[in-house]
């Protein structure tokens, strides 16, 4: 993972995962999100979180970063067994202030796709 | 209201909620808890985490989305501070928008998340309530 210290407008971070049951289970049990459709699946299979499928992204858990503003859409679901890539994007970087996308794909194609603001915190 | 369907109720956790209701719930996040989110997330490590990441600051919001079957199509958040690990949460989502459908019920929400009286979290939602 990325730091914070070698971002620049244009930079961009990706990460890749498989979505799991482990992961899905873990993800309710520290969110509290137990919503039907993530533990006994919808047409017979476990959709991820929204969180979930976002907390691989780069910058976002960062402890030196303050995410100020996030707006999401979510396209698609995300199954269990999916791999997803999810990359975040600088748009701008002025002084500590970031802006940013972020665009979560499948082999199927994006499932997600946002944008956001940041702090970098000292 | 436009969009307001009066008299649609959808079941929660909480027992059949409508428009004008406020789901609500409260959380606070140890040190331990954030490891196991930054672990979950494909994070290095940190043994001392100052402040939650803000998918946790907004963690209680989704659970309160899952006790309704909620799949969401959009979430727009605005964040005023970070909030510290172990400062405790309650995030609040109230329903202003409830129209069934075909396959379960539109719904829109207001969001918030507050640290005693302070908002900390605004923001609001829209998508649908899957029929169990």
């Amino acid at each position: 993972m990325t730091g914070t210290t070698d971002l620049a407008t244009g930079t961009a971070l990706r990460a890749l995962r498989t979505v799991t049951e482990a992961d899905i289970a873990a993800c309710a049990r520290l969110t509290g999100d137990f919503g039907a459709h993530h533990i006994s699946g919808m047409a017979g299979r476990q959709v991820a979180q929204g969180l979930l499928t976002l907390s691989g992204t780069p910058l976002l858990a960062e402890d030196g970063v303050h995410v100020t503003g996030l707006d999401l859409r979510f396209i698609a679901p995300v199954f269990v067994g999916d791999d997803i890539t999810t990359e975040i994007t600088v748009d701008s970087l002025d002084n500590a202030e970031l802006a940013f996308t972020v665009v979560v794909s499948t082999t199927a194609g994006e499932v997600l796709r946002g944008t956001g603001t940041a702090k970098l915190l000292d | 209201m436009e969009g307001k369907s009066v008299g649609t109720t959808i079941p929660s956790a909480q027992g059949p909620v409508t428009v004008g209701d406020v789901l609500r719930t409260t959380r606070t996040y140890t040190a331990a808890e954030v490891r196991e989110f930054r672990a979950l997330s494909g994070y290095p490590d940190s043994p001392d985490p100052r402040y939650l990441p803000t998918l946790l600051v907004v963690a209680p919001l989704t659970k309160l989305g899952g006790d309704i079957n909620y799949l969401s199509g959009r979430m727009v958040w605005s964040v005023s501070r970070p909030v510290a690990v172990g400062e405790t949460i309650t995030a609040e989502l109230e329903i202003t928008r409830l129209e069934p459908t075909g396959n379960g019920t539109r719904i829109a929400f207001d969001a918030r998340v507050l640290s005693s009286a302070e908002v900390v979290v605004s923001g609001e939602s829209k998508g649908v309530v899957l029929l169990g």
